[in-house]
């Protein structure tokens, strides 16, 4: 009769979780079969079959065995398996009543001051910092636990900070002439534009020129050049912030990117986006226009190669041929993959853009 | 109808109604930007309980085509 037993998986851990059977009592394994799964304070560890038989399975999920312990048996002939005597193999269970407390709870219980009742209280074997942190949310009331969107923020931002080796580089544009044409569209035109719908426009100019800025990466060692400009262009009108998309730009007239982008902000002002109306990004805008914000640095979308930042108008003073004469402003700031693109092509994609603002885009 | 569109215009542009006439126009009034358009849109959609179509809010440039807008649907 062929034991399988708890494996003493490193020295410091005297018993081990029973996660989960991978095979039913009775189901015929053979040799280097993974039957069973275990979990200790450090590691998971799948256990494999040293023969082969029939299983009979003398021990639970969930519960905790010191190592060494036999949970289960193969036996050569089906006759010896169907004839065997289950209360003479549970003799040799000695099931663990106790919990097992990973490192990182035990450091988490001494800073918090848990007792052992309220642990035992858990009800669980393995005790984890994700349990621990409930008790001390239902001993202080006060205690608000992050939002769940907001974590997914915060981790999109942390896999772009570990993963993308990002430069930056920002443009100062004078648009003074851009804003006479702005005004002059209106009641005009049949439509109205601002920089947003501008700057998504002279995106989907440029894109033949640079089609490297509009990649897609993948698996982080690649990346893939895409076929049209997609641009997102994050939306925040106090109802949470969206990067709705505006999906093959270079094909479109400023008037049909300007009714576009006006009908995702009122999209984004009734709540009602669509899943579609976020897909296939490859280039993001980031709206930084509140006034007096003079420029944001934003972070790069992981899976995307860059991200414009478009800010608010600055009023300028300068002296012309010795006069003095007030200019306009924008600052425009694009932040970059490296590993794709190199400062030298970063500033021609953003002179060409500024060429375009400084009124050479036409409709 | 007119007086309680001016003081929309005036909560939503965040400025006082002093500043606001039937003259009023996006090209004079720098506080009417594309997205103050859209509030002002959303403000208005609710004092009076109305839905503009996206023609009707590309359509709308000054007080007076606003006022039209509004006349046509309510």
């Amino acid at each position: 009769m062929n034991k399988i037993i708890i494996p003493n998986v490193n020295n410091n851990e005297t018993e081990a979780e029973l996660i989960s059977w991978n095979v039913n009592d009775g189901d015929l394994v053979k040799r280097g079969d993974i039957i069973a799964s275990l979990q200790t304070t450090k590691a998971d560890v799948d256990i494999e079959s040293d023969f082969e038989g029939y299983i009979k399975i003398i021990s639970e999920i969930n519960n905790s065995y010191e190592v060494g312990t036999t949970i289960a048996y193969v036996l050569e002939e089906i006759e010896k398996y169907e004839n065997f005597d289950s209360s003479a193999g549970s003799n040799n269970i000695e099931l663990k009543k106790s919990y097992t407390i990973t490192k990182p709870a035990e450091i988490f219980i001494e800073k918090n001051n848990i007792s052992k009742s309220e642990i035992e209280k858990l009800g669980i074997s393995l005790v984890k910092v994700k349990d621990l942190e409930k008790l001390i949310k239902k001993s202080d009331p006060n205690l608000i636990e992050f939002d769940s969107i907001q974590k997914t923020i915060a981790s999109n931002v942390k896999i772009s900070h570990d993963q993308i080796p990002e430069a930056f580089i920002l443009k100062k544009i004078n648009v003074n002439e851009t804003l006479i044409k702005i005004k002059s569209t209106i009641g005009n035109e049949g439509f109205t534009f601002d920089f947003a719908e501008l700057i998504v426009f002279c995106l989907g100019k440029v894109f033949e020129r640079f089609p490297k800025f509009f990649s897609k990466i993948e698996n982080n060692d690649f990346y893939k050049v895409s076929s049209s400009a997609n641009i997102g262009l994050t939306l925040d009108v106090g109802k949470g912030l969206f990067v709705p998309v505006i999906s093959n730009s270079n094909n479109m007239t400023l008037k049909s990117i300007s009714t576009k982008i006006m009908e995702f902000k009122m999209k984004a002002l009734r709540n009602n986006f669509k899943s579609d109306d976020f897909a296939n990004c490859n280039f993001t805008v980031s709206l930084n226009t509140e006034a007096d914000t003079i420029f944001v640095k934003p972070i790069i979308f992981p899976g995307q190669v860059c991200i414009l930042s478009l800010n608010s108008l600055q009023k300028e003073v300068v002296i012309d041929d010795g006069k003095v004469q007030e200019n306009t402003i924008l600052m425009l700031g694009l932040a970059y993959d490296h590993r794709i693109i190199n400062g030298s092509e970063a500033n021609s994609f953003l002179l060409e853009i500024k060429s375009l603002i400084e009124g050479n885009f036409s409709n | 109808m007119e007086e309680k569109v001016l003081e929309t215009m005036a909560k939503t542009f965040h400025i006082d109604i002093s500043l606001l006439s039937e003259k009023t126009s996006k090209k004079d009034l720098s506080q009417w930007d594309s997205m103050s358009h859209l509030n002002l849109i959303i403000d208005i959609e609710n004092e009076f309980k109305i839905t503009f179509e996206n023609d009707e809010i590309i359509s709308i440039v000054d007080f007076n085509s606003l006022i039209n807008v509004i006349k046509n649907k309510i």
